[in-house]
């Protein structure tokens, strides 16, 4: 007998399916934002080939537009420097602060999530407790304080931040730990015999880290950020040309000169853009759920 | 025979305070070398947490556990080692129960490594070894989980439990979750490398006909306590207990007019009087202890 066939979806040309899935899967966001910011990467890699000068020294006639000059595609500020290379450098800071202060947030997360959530008991309430502490304060705050009290430099500036930020994971990871702390799994592996740190570090870990990871690209985001908050407040390295501290130099000629804002404003919604792409990206590819390819 | 596992009045309750509830209530059983032993009942009724105290997963509230004659309490160490290599378990559901991150051979050697085998050749022949016992091609070592079917899962499961070499294995529903051409391919399975290796088993189900198949002995719990336990003829034969009853009338497809799970269990008199058509006043005052009537056939029940 025949029985009419039940369509599960709409059946298209194979290329069309493929756009699609890569669409819905997230490898576009992830492929692009990645893209950017490897660019970006590079490009910061790259600041002694790209501009071997100091960017702080004057190079030309101060306050010249973008496009006005050949030489200074990007223009110069008020004191006569090279907009593109403070750009170049200054993404040099902002991604070394960002990737120290996330592996600082990342590392004290980890640690902190997998004891609370592994041990429970005692340990566990006193850490929650540590952690409630730390969010209790206004992350920018906690930074400005700690800034203000060591010297400014990139190293106090990059821990101050990964300070600040290290609950966001410690939560995650500790919830996740907790819930693989009872699975199957992992009741087969202690059954087994198997050491603690076998069972945390192989069994428990791997499983916990794809939400970490994609939080990870989201903490690099929110540290360049706040160091482009702390420069554009004078409170950064002062040796170091950043993009907040260009904003900041901006203030005084930002209604006639607004280039010299924006521009350093564009490149850090860039980078964190094309962060929190990769994040959203990695969240969907490496959910288990993730769909097989057509 | 040798004794392999003696349970003795075993008490197991989780939670604490007055939110303390107890799940086994004076379980007492034993596994002899080379015996399958089948542990029936409906979930809910202690019988995972029974599989759980055993391989100390579970904290035994009073009672003992022995195996070979040594309380597993005062195992620590190395001998608790040897202990987690001897009993092994078997889970119900086999997605859950293997590394969704590991291939199956990974699953197979860490074992192995946790248990001293230095030899990468030597792990690997065994490997080799257990996946063909099991059923398992080759090929299929380099999958992972999601990539088997449910039955292919659980041998890897049985696998697993027996690259150690144990002697007990605890299988808790290894096939409930399998469609049912699935079951007696794994029943068979099992029964096959019982034969095969000498060992012994503690089977636990919910369902008569499974068990029936597999073990020796049959102890039916109920609510946390043994009901009746006998040969698994014998059971199947003439059950005393109007619950064995209800269970076997259940697995023969009967419809039966019990819900379970919906009236819970009183804590004095017999816990099973709610739901029993025979129940009258005796049943409530006092509580039926395990009486033998005759040929190891027991069963806890004022009319048995």
């Amino acid at each position: 007998m025949e029985r009419p066939m039940i369509a599960s979806r709409k059946l298209g040309s194979p290329v069309k399916d493929g756009i699609a899935f890569f669409k819905e899967s997230g490898y576009l966001s992830l492929t692009v934002g990645g893209a950017v910011f490897a660019a970006i990467v590079v490009t910061a890699a790259a600041a002694r080939l790209l501009f071997p000068g100091d960017p702080t020294d004057m190079v030309t006639t101060p306050l010249l537009w973008p496009g006005q000059s050949g030489l200074f595609p990007l223009g110069t500020t008020s004191l006569g420097q090279d907009v593109a290379a403070g750009l170049v450098w200054g993404a040099r800071a902002s991604l070394q602060v960002g990737i120290l202060a996330a592996a600082v947030g990342l590392l004290l997360g980890l640690v902190a999530g997998t004891l609370a959530g592994y041990c429970g008991g005692w340990i566990d309430a006193v850490l929650v407790r540590v952690i409630a502490l730390f969010q209790t304060m206004p992350p920018f705050l906690l930074v400005v304080v700690i800034v203000a009290i060591d010297e400014p430099t990139l190293r106090t500036i990059s821990l101050a931040i990964g300070l600040a930020g290290w609950p966001t994971v410690a939560r995650l990871v500790r919830a996740q730990v907790r819930s693989l702390r009872q699975a199957e799994f992992v009741l087969a592996a202690r059954c087994q015999g198997y050491g603690t740190t076998r069972i945390v570090l192989g069994e428990i870990l791997p499983n916990a880290l794809p939400p970490v990871i994609a939080t990870v690209s989201v903490l690099v985001a929110n540290a360049i950020l706040m160091e482009a908050g702390l420069s554009f407040l004078d409170m950064g390295d002062p040796n170091i040309v950043s993009w907040g501290s260009m904003i900041g130099a901006a203030r005084d000629t930002l209604r006639i000169d607004w280039y010299l804002a924006v521009l350093p404003g564009l490149a850090i919604a860039l980078t964190v853009l094309s962060l929190n792409l990769v994040s959203d990206g990695l969240t969907e590819v490496l959910s288990p759920r993730r769909r097989a390819a057509p | 025979m040798n004794t392999l596992l003696e349970i003795e009045d075993l008490h197991v309750a989780y939670g604490l305070g007055s939110k303390r509830r107890s799940v086994l209530d004076g379980v007492s059983l034993t596994v002899d070398e080379g015996e399958t032993v089948g542990v029936i009942g409906e979930s809910g009724c202690g019988k995972s947490t029974l599989a759980k105290t055993i391989v100390g997963l579970a904290k035994i509230g009073g009672g003992s556990v022995c195996y070979r004659g040594t309380d597993v309490r005062t195992l620590s160490g190395p001998s608790l080692k040897e202990y987690g290599r001897r009993v092994q378990m078997v889970f119900q559901n086999s997605l859950a129960s293997l590394n969704p991150r590991k291939t199956v051979f990974q699953t197979l050697e860490t074992p192995l490594i946790v248990h001293g085998e230095r030899d990468r050749r030597s792990r690997r022949r065994r490997i080799e070894d257990i996946a063909d016992r099991v059923g398992l091609p080759n090929a299929m070592l380099q999958r992972r989980p999601h990539e088997l079917s449910g039955g292919q899962r659980q041998r890897v499961g049985i696998g697993r439990a027996l690259i150690l070499n144990p002697q007990l294995v605890i299988c808790d529903e290894p096939v409930s979750a399998l469609d049912v051409s699935i079951q007696a391919q794994i029943l068979n399975l099992l029964s096959d490398l019982r034969r095969e290796q000498g060992l012994s088993y503690l089977f636990i189900s919910h369902d008569l006909g499974v068990v029936r198949f597999i073990a020796d002995r049959i102890f039916v719990i109920f609510a946390g306590r043994i009901i009746e336990t006998a040969d698994y003829q014998d059971l199947w034969r003439d059950p005393r207990h109007p619950y064995t009853r209800l269970l076997l009338a259940a697995s023969l497809g009967e419809s039966t007019p019990d819900r379970p799970g919906s009236p819970p269990p009183p804590s004095t008199g017999c816990r099973f009087r709610h739901r029993c058509p025979f129940a009258f006043g005796l049943c409530a005052e006092e509580t039926p202890v395990l009486r033998d009537i005759g040929g190891g056939h027991r069963t806890a029940c004022h009319l048995g």
